[in-house]
């Protein structure tokens, strides 16, 4: 499809008798996408055949029009990948080994780039020492840098944050946005950290056993999945709430840290009805705001329903 | 590049020094009978059945080790992630392996030029290091083929050890399948054709015997080739 430079059409996978993938139509525009789902859904069975490590029973896969199993090689030229099974040669130190991954890239300077990469990773101290003194944390790192050391079009990063503590999650999600608007780099994340996805990703696929559940632009998507939830600040909220429970025009009211939020029932009469009584109590009102469903909200109703 | 990362993944310390050793206790290990010239020529051959056993033990263990073990340790997901072509790998891996191993155990074999009291020139010493090489291209083709296929370490290693124990066990001192067998009848046939020591040895039976295993392993690492590049998927 035009515009999306992943695509899967009907892509269909099996293990034995499990139906790893069921055809998955996956579009994954430029920009920073999600890729969420339970466990068990089929992502890393995806991100496999995207990068040419498996082949589909049926259907295709393609990253920037070239198909996956068929061009690998070509495709590989263009995208990093961390990858939730990869392992790194434990006998090399950190240094030595981006080294080998910038020649392999043909990066000249190689040694320049993996320092420079090293620092901007967090791992400049570690770099000397052998991968096997590595905590889980920093393989996960040098796993990222890896994957970004050749500035790719596309990074595929399948649980990127795992065991990373939250300053390094937060400099980590900082590096992708900022490779992303000062490089044009792409990603493709695969998390189960669904408020850092929403921090940083223009889209999200949500997948589950194996088939699309939805993909849309976050904004779009929490449109979608709108919990319909107004959040209302007033000078007497007890006053407020009492008042709006008596109307017809919403199922729950309730006050949290002094503010009121309705799940509203119908949205053309809440917004004639509540300006109507907030005038008549004389209440002064601070902020009257719609509540975006997040993206736990969303996922939770997506994957987990029937 | 990759021959490179091979030779410091799996050769380093202490892999490379065990092989050595390994290789130097196969020539020390044999009983120097004869002080005659034809009898410490015959020596040669003796040796031959030792270093067997150590090649069988060295060639199971590295080529498991570095393809099957690649495999369950993740390694070979990280190299097929970057742009690089499944043939190369796979060469880089089968010759930086082979041509260590036969590098090792030739040089190592050579060692019976002064134990012996042989001329470096003597063509025998040569024709058993050929005789080696066969055997080494041999196991190695089989060792990759049976590592690609079963793609976990332990279990390729001990698979590809018995077999070969088992082959030769069964085998015995046959002239085309043993490798002491195939040893013997080349032995033989260049000791005719050097020193005019009978029994006469067929040119023919000679090129049977390193044609065998050297078209087994063409076709093992064709079959390896081909399935490494367009079939085998790796999860």
């Amino acid at each position: 499809m035009a515009g999306f430079i992943v695509s899967t059409t009907k892509l269909t996978k099996s293990f034995g008798s499990v139906l790893a993938l069921d055809d998955l139509n996956l579009h994954i525009p430029k920009g920073i996408s999600g890729f969420i789902g339970p466990n068990g859904a089929g992502k890393t069975t995806t991100i496999n055949i995207l990068i040419g490590l498996l082949k589909p029973d049926h259907g295709e896969a393609s990253i920037f029009g070239l198909d996956s199993w068929r061009e690998s090689y070509e495709i590989r030229k263009r995208i990093g990948v961390l990858d939730e099974k990869c392992g790194y040669p434990k006998n090399f130190t950190g240094m030595k080994f981006l080294k080998h991954v910038a020649r392999i890239y043909n990066i000249t300077q190689s040694e320049k780039r993996a320092r420079m990469i090293l620092n901007d990773i967090g791992l400049s101290e570690a770099g000397n020492k052998p991968i096997k003194t590595y905590s889980a944390g920093m393989t996960q790192r040098l796993g990222l840098a890896q994957a970004l050391i050749s500035d790719p079009e596309l990074a595929i990063l399948d649980e990127p944050t795992a065991n990373i503590d939250p300053s390094g999650r937060i400099l980590l999600l900082d590096k992708i946005k900022e490779l992303h608007r000062d490089r044009g780099t792409n990603f493709l994340i695969s998390t189960h950290i669904l408020p850092e996805l929403e921090k940083i990703c223009d889209w999200i696929s949500i997948i589950r056993k194996g088939k699309l559940v939805d993909q849309g632009y976050v904004k779009e998507l929490a449109m979608k999945y709108s919990a319909n939830v107004y959040r209302i600040e007033v000078s007497n909220p007890q006053l407020l709430a009492e008042k709006i429970k008596k109307t017809n025009v919403v199922e729950l009211v309730w006050i949290e840290d002094a503010r009121i939020y309705c799940k509203v029932k119908n949205l053309e009469e809440f917004h004639e009805e509540i300006p109507r009584i907030i005038a008549s109590l004389k209440l002064k009102l601070r902020s009257f705001q719609y509540m975006h469903s997040s993206l736990e909200e969303i996922y939770k109703e997506v994957a987990h329903g029937e | 590049m990759l021959v490179i990362w091979e030779l410091e993944e799996n050769w380093d310390f202490p892999v490379l020094e065990l092989v050595i050793l390994g290789a130097i206790f196969s020539i020390l290990n044999q009983p120097i009978i004869f002080l005659d010239f034809d009898g410490r020529c015959r020596n040669l051959t003796s040796s031959i059945g030792i270093v067997s056993i150590f090649l069988i033990f060295n060639v199971g263990a590295l080529f498991s080790r570095s393809f099957a073990g690649s495999f369950s340790k993740g390694e070979m997901q990280t190299l097929l992630s970057y742009p690089l072509k499944r043939s190369n790998v796979l060469a880089a891996k089968f010759l930086t392996n082979l041509l260590i191993l036969f590098t090792v155990y030739a040089t190592v074999f050579s060692l019976n030029i002064p134990l012996l009291a042989l001329s470096p020139l003597e063509p025998m010493v040569y024709v058993s290091m050929m005789s080696i090489l066969v055997q080494v291209i041999f196991l190695s083709t089989s060792a990759t083929t049976l590592s690609l296929l079963i793609k976990n370490e332990v279990i390729s290693v001990l698979t590809v050890i018995l077999l070969f124990f088992g082959l030769e066990s069964i085998t015995g001192k046959d002239k085309y399948l043993s490798f002491s067998g195939r040893h013997e009848l080349v032995f033989g046939y260049f000791e005719y054709l050097t020193r005019g020591i009978i029994p006469e040895v067929a040119f023919q039976e000679v090129v049977i015997a390193l044609l065998f295993p050297l078209s087994l392993s063409m076709f093992l690492l064709v079959v390896s080739l081909l399935y490494f590049n367009y079939i085998m998927e790796i999860d």
